[in-house]
């Protein structure tokens, strides 16, 4: 598949591959989908580094030849894996990535309303006692008062 | 029992982010046991081509390197000795990937690089072979099928060992050191 520029080291850029209007927005979509693998989180369409320049040339190429979708992705799975695709497919283990959010979601707020029950079905703590009028404090204010009348 | 399962589901939850932050790291190659994706490729020292069709038969170490990659350096006399030591008994290719010509040439002659050397202009060898970054090295086996890759300089045991592996015509383990790969990450103008 692969074939290397027509002169060994020659600097010119190769040249662009040239779409329709609909070739360009298929092509837009593919690289949207495929993660730059040097990149943090970043798709191929986003990414300026030279591997992903290397790979939207190769999109190019591909829809220019008539690829589908579907096959110009098996092409980069086939070399790079499935993680080279930015949404996993939605099927087998793949699942679990696409179900696994919501299933924490609401085991959260499963989780919140048992407590909060719970909390709600408690008894209100017992209020303070009254200060005793027995305390030190308060007899020796008592006996003050005795004391200066 | 409750917290038993709590903890489940944690243990879960934490082996599922474990996988997928180590997965990006493997070494494995998905192109591993497959055939080699064809390549033709204008040399720098001479005025033809290599093609991975004139080398079947012949067992094939295909090196992608930079002049600007430092790893690469390290190797790059493991492989020219590699070269003089198997002779015509195992194929060196090595394929220069987002480099210039001058930069490549001046690289070439000063680690005295002798077997096949050529450019990869537009990138398109990289992406057939899902390059990360250089140096990585495939291993292909004289039916052209893919028995290995290694990603980081090669040392000459580590050589030694991946031709030994096929010429006995056996699927290697990936290895390598991913720490010392230089990823195509540079930004393009």
């Amino acid at each position: 598949m692969g074939t290397a520029a027509p002169a060994a080291g020659a600097d010119e850029p190769p040249p662009p591959v040239v779409l329709t209007p609909a070739q360009e927005k298929l092509a837009a979509e593919i690289e949207s989908m495929l993660k730059c693998p040097v990149c943090r989180s970043q798709s191929v369409r986003t990414s300026r580094s030279f591997m992903a320049e290397d790979m939207s040339r190769r999109v190019r190429q591909m829809v220019a030849e008539g690829k589908s979708k579907e096959e110009i992705r098996d092409y980069f799975v086939a070399r790079y894996g499935d993680y080279i695709v930015l949404a996993p497919r939605k099927e087998g283990f793949a699942w679990t990535v696409w179900l696994l959010p919501f299933a924490l979601v609401l085991g959260g707020a499963v989780t919140i309303v048992a407590v909060a029950r719970r909390w709600k079905g408690r008894p209100p703590p017992a209020a303070p006692p009254p200060p005793s009028s027995t305390s030190t404090w308060m007899q020796r204010l008592e006996r003050e008062l005795e004391e200066t009348e | 029992m409750k917290r038993l399962l709590v903890v489940l589901v944690l243990a879960g939850v934490l082996a599922l982010f474990v996988y997928a932050l180590s997965r990006e790291q493997t070494l494995a190659s998905p192109l591993v046991g497959k055939p080699a994706p064809a390549f033709s490729m204008p040399l720098f020292a001479a005025d033809s081509t290599v093609t991975l069709e004139k080398l079947r038969g012949t067992p094939v170490v295909l090196n992608f390197w930079a002049s600007w990659c430092l790893s690469c350096r390290d190797e790059a006399k493991v492989l020219e000795a590699g070269w003089q030591r198997y002779g015509d008994d195992v194929a060196f290719v090595g394929i220069a990937v987002n480099d210039e010509d001058r930069p490549a040439k001046d690289f070439i002659a000063q680690y005295g690089k002798t077997y096949h050397l050529g450019s990869d202009v537009d990138g398109s060898v990289a992406v057939d072979y899902g390059l990360y970054g250089v140096p990585e090295t495939f291993f292909i086996g004289p039916d052209g099928t893919i028995l290995s890759r290694y990603i980081g300089p090669l040392t000459t045991a580590d050589l030694d060992q991946r031709i030994a592996e096929l010429e006995a015509g056996v699927t290697g383990e990936a290895g390598g050191d991913p720490s010392r790969v230089q990823p195509l990450s540079i930004e393009g103008p």
